[in-house]
């Protein structure tokens, strides 16, 4: 048996969830541009974006120094047919991102699935924080 | 070597923080049609084969996506364009559609959801002979 105590954090949690979806059924579209999301530790970073409809092949990752560039291009659908409505746009994706540290350029993971592109990358050992340990006297 | 990419494993997605709602958006979608059929495409970046889900309720078509996604943990967030999400949107069929043979299938974040038209919906094609 689980029991519930009450959590206000919750409630909130949940109202936010019931706010963000009256709006989201109104209002919002997925972005027409695909967003990058930047995540790091003080060991290493990682680079996200969405690229629906793109294969392995048709994605370019090149790091110089500590910026990342990522390159991308959809090709055009081969459909027959009238097309009623248009709305997903022309992927031709270029962007790049400033990393917070040095990173090595020998330790770069990429990895493409279900349209969402991964990018992970190991800090630089000479530009990780240390931890001095104190000596008593 | 260094390795973010884990094996997914059951435990691994049950041991993730469990977040109460998350947030639901519209994918974008091209629509085509064809003598036989409607195909709608959807931009749904995350979502695999076996968290698509399709429904039709009277002449109400709902297509829903869930991503499996999380943010890489122990990593703090230094920039966001992006939330992690779920799609859902839903489209008014016509008559002429076949419910009952609609499919569904995703690639790459890609759904197509083929709606073929019933029968006598299709424009006929009469052969014209040179007399």
């Amino acid at each position: 048996m689980t029991s519930y105590a009450w959590d206000p954090f919750r409630e909130i949690d949940a109202l936010m969830a019931g706010l963000d979806r009256l709006l989201d059924r109104t209002w919002s579209t997925a972005g027409s541009s695909p967003g990058i999301n930047v995540y790091a530790n003080d060991e290493a970073a990682v680079v996200t974006t969405e690229l629906p409809g793109v294969r392995p092949d048709q994605v370019q990752v090149q790091l110089l120094d500590d910026v990342l560039t990522i390159t991308a291009e959809r090709a055009a659908e081969a459909t027959a047919g009238e097309l009623l409505v248009n709305e997903r746009p022309e992927l031709r994706f270029s962007r790049s991102v400033a990393l917070p540290f040095a990173v090595d350029a020998n330790q770069v993971e990429a990895r493409l699935k279900d349209g969402i592109l991964t990018v992970a990358l190991r800090r630089t050992e000479a530009d990780r924080p240390r931890k001095i340990t104190v000596a008593t006297a | 070597m260094f390795s973010l990419f884990k094996p997914e494993t059951k435990s691994e997605v049950s041991a993730a923080p469990v977040r109460s709602e998350r947030r639901v958006v519209a994918p974008r979608v091209d629509i085509l049609e064809t003598d036989d059929a409607v195909l709608l495409i959807a931009d749904m970046p995350g979502v695999s084969a076996d968290s698509i889900d399709v429904r039709v309720h009277g002449d109400v078509l709902t297509l829903r996506g869930t991503t499996r996604l999380e943010e890489p943990r122990s990593f703090q967030v230094i920039w966001r364009e992006y939330a992690l999400r779920d799609y859902e949107r839903t489209f008014r069929l016509g008559h002429a559609i076949d419910t009952e043979r609609i499919t569904a299938q995703a690639k790459d974040g890609v759904v197509r959801v083929t709606l073929p038209k019933r029968a006598a919906a299709q424009a006929k094609r009469i052969a014209v002979t040179a007399g």
